[in-house]
């Protein structure tokens, strides 16, 4: 839909399912190019980026219809740019933001022309056109996808400057081409990467995207532990993933197909190790 | 008799059994199934356009990614069979949304948004997966209007995520360099969605919803690694330029129409712009010039309504009518259309699933004259379009998704 908006759905929607709630409407500061977005259970609040006009948005958790953000991070001395993605950590209330050569993280009550609390940019850092991230406040790790080295960068979370990252997840064995969005499990420190494979926009072929779950400790050419692959996924080009542990579901969002997938999450961890 | 009845039961078997050894199989290979998913099965329309001299109607289709055509004067409320369907990798056409008839040639053309930020030209009687007629890469990603200049034999795109209006020789393709550029502060450009070339009156007009940002060089080069990776097709290894931090320049803006000269090229300011509260502009989609009747329609997607000025209106000036109201079944309308041989306004719903055809002097909560229907009626709409992120939260058991 050519609309910007976000849509929200009852868990176990399926089928030609409508949302259950939508955001949208000229008040809400949407463009039609969120394309992350973090769910803050403990504050229930939602946050999304908006690229195109350099903005975080944060709205209450049961926002509806053409509602304001409560938030806004916008101006000179945020250095957002290309921001369109974000991940969320409400144990330090820090909101991080890949752009394409560094990572800024805000506080998570900044409001206005506010400056990130902390960038990780600089040669060292291997930053290059980040897609995706993820962070960890218990384990104190941030992951970004990488283009070049191609693959997931792993920062420590307070990490500051022109720093290495701590490990590197690229390689053939890898089967990384893009890493477009992530999520975590901190209990089994765990990164779950969405994997699109190179072509497939134009091929629309199923079965060579997948999503890949990695440790926090591997690096190097590492193949994933465990895989979301093959054609009966119906995956073509997946963007993002959720993960609902209560019911053990993981919620894996595709670009072409214009659709979401619930797969059995105790299923995908049964698979043989590497 | 009894070789046959061994054969139905063996040939029963292998049918009832089938499924279910692929299913054991897939499991195995982990090849898992989803146990849910929600996809919308039917056409969504986004944009439309008329040649009411070959009766036929076009429209855009982002949700199955397809470009089709169905008989203008067609009457029914099924679900409407079309002339032609465009669709496949071949095809090239992806997440489409602008598009614009050339009755001359017999041509249609459409751009694709946010993935192969192509326009496509194909002839009127094109279907199936067949490759375009010919190929333009105007912008790395997220072109979104497109409008035809027959009398100048031009042609005008908008590109949403770098505030531009790129125009070309008609029958440009490939890498071929627009002929002119309207781009910069002074434009008034923003997040740029429908574009109208009034030939008439020399004039441009561009319906900009309210983000805006001064676009880098390397977001306005189709061939820059950024712009393949979008696509998906990069060769990520080849070095590309580091983009260092610069002071974000982001901000908002009032949704507008803007108008400029039909020559005006690089950071030209508007020789008038609509904005304000009087004009109820609101996530303005589809724009359309009644040069007959001066009159601008505008698909006003925030309000559900369809906006109708004076031409040349100006500054905070409000409508001269609008259609709006639960019985025109407009919501959150994208395209739009004026059929002045048939005296017919077409706008699309894509939400329910329909294009909408109106008097042309329709005002108020008026309902369509006829519609087109590219699913059931009142069939549930997800609403997913080219999304990006999924989000989680367990307190209210939702599923979070931007578009």
């Amino acid at each position: 839909m050519a609309n910007p908006r976000i849509a929200i759905f009852a868990r176990l929607a399926n089928g030609q399912a409508a949302p259950v709630r939508v955001i949208e409407g000229g008040r809400t500061g949407l463009s039609r190019t969120s394309h992350a977005i973090a769910f803050d259970e403990k504050h229930d609040e939602i946050v999304v980026p908006n690229p195109l006009a350099e903005a975080v948005l944060t709205f209450r958790g049961n926002a509806s219809g053409d509602e304001a953000p409560i938030r806004r991070i916008q101006g000179q001395r945020t250095f957002l740019q290309e921001n369109d993605e974000l991940a969320l950590d409400n144990v330090h209330d820090e909101i991080i933001v890949p752009t394409r050569q560094a990572i800024l993280v805000f506080s998570r009550l900044a409001d206005g022309n506010v400056a990130p609390l902390r960038i990780i940019a600089g040669p060292k850092t291997k930053i290059n056109r980040a897609r995706g991230v993820a962070v960890d406040p218990v384990s104190n790790i941030i992951a970004v996808g990488n283009s070049d080295p191609q693959g997931i960068l792993i920062f420590n979370r307070t990490d500051e400057g022109d720093v290495a990252p701590r490990s590197i997840i690229s390689g053939p064995k890898t089967g990384i081409y893009t890493t477009k969005g992530f999520t975590i499990i901190p209990d089994r420190k765990e990164l779950i990467a969405t994997v699109e494979a190179r072509g497939v926009q134009v091929t629309r072929n199923l079965g060579e995207s997948f999503v890949g779950i990695w440790n926090y400790t591997d690096n190097g050419d590492v193949p994933p532990k465990a895989t979301i692959k093959g054609e009966a996924t119906m995956l073509i080009a997946p963007r993002g993933a959720a993960l609902d542990l209560t019911h053990q579901e993981i919620f894996v969002i595709d670009k072409v197909q214009n659709a979401f997938f619930a797969y059995n999450w105790q299923k995908i961890l049964q698979v043989t190790p590497r | 008799m009894r070789t046959h009845y061994r054969k139905f039961i063996a040939v029963s078997l292998l049918i009832v059994s089938g499924p279910a050894v692929l299913f054991l199989f897939s499991q195995l290979r982990n090849d898992l199934a989803p146990l849910r998913q929600v996809r919308d099965r039917f056409p969504v329309f986004a944009d439309v356009a008329v040649d009411p001299d070959a009766n036929i109607v076009a429209v855009t289709d982002e949700n199955l990614f397809s470009l089709r055509t169905y008989d203008r004067d067609l009457a029914s409320n099924e679900v409407a069979d079309p002339r032609t369907v465009i669709s496949g990798n071949r095809s090239r056409v992806d997440f489409v949304c602008g598009v614009a008839l050339d009755p001359i040639n017999k041509e249609i053309y459409t751009v694709n948004n946010d993935t192969a930020a192509d326009m496509l030209v194909f002839k009127y009687d094109a279907s199936g997966n067949v490759p375009a007629s010919r190929t333009l890469k105007p912008a790395p990603v997220s072109t979104w209007g497109v409008a035809l200049d027959l009398t100048n034999n031009e042609v005008g795109v908008t590109v949403q995520s770098i505030n531009k209006v790129a125009i070309y020789r008609r029958q440009a393709e490939g890498e071929e360099k627009p002929l002119r550029v309207i781009q910069g502060p002074e434009t008034g450009l923003a997040d740029p969605h429908g574009i109208f070339i009034d030939a008439q009156n020399n004039e441009i007009f561009v319906a900009n919803h309210d983000s805006y940002h001064d676009a880098v060089l390397s977001e306005d080069n189709p061939n820059s690694v950024q712009a393949q990776l979008a696509r998906g097709i990069a060769n990520l290894s080849v070095p590309t330029e580091r983009l260092e931090l610069r002071p974000s320049n982001g901000k908002y803006v009032d949704p507008s129409i803007t108008v400029y000269a039909r020559t005006a090229h690089g950071n030209a300011a508007p020789v008038r712009v609509i904005h304000g509260p009087k004009t109820g502009l609101s996530l303005p989609m589809k724009v359309f010039v009644d040069t007959a009747h001066n009159e601008l329609f505008v698909a006003n997607s925030g309000s559900n309504s369809i906006l109708v000025f004076s031409r040349m209106a100006n500054g905070d000036a409000a409508p001269i009518r609008k259609i709006e109201g639960p019985a025109t079944k407009l919501k959150k309308p994208v395209g739009l259309f004026v059929d002045t041989k048939n005296d017919e306004i077409w706008a699309t719903s894509p939400e329910l699933h329909m294009a909408m055809v109106y008097r042309r002097t329709a005002q108020g909560n008026a309902a369509p004259l006829r519609i087109l229907r590219s699913a059931p009626d009142e069939t549930p709409a997800p609403g997913i379009g080219n999304p990006g992120g999924i989000a989680y939260d367990p307190t209210r058991e939702q599923i979070l998704v931007p578009n």
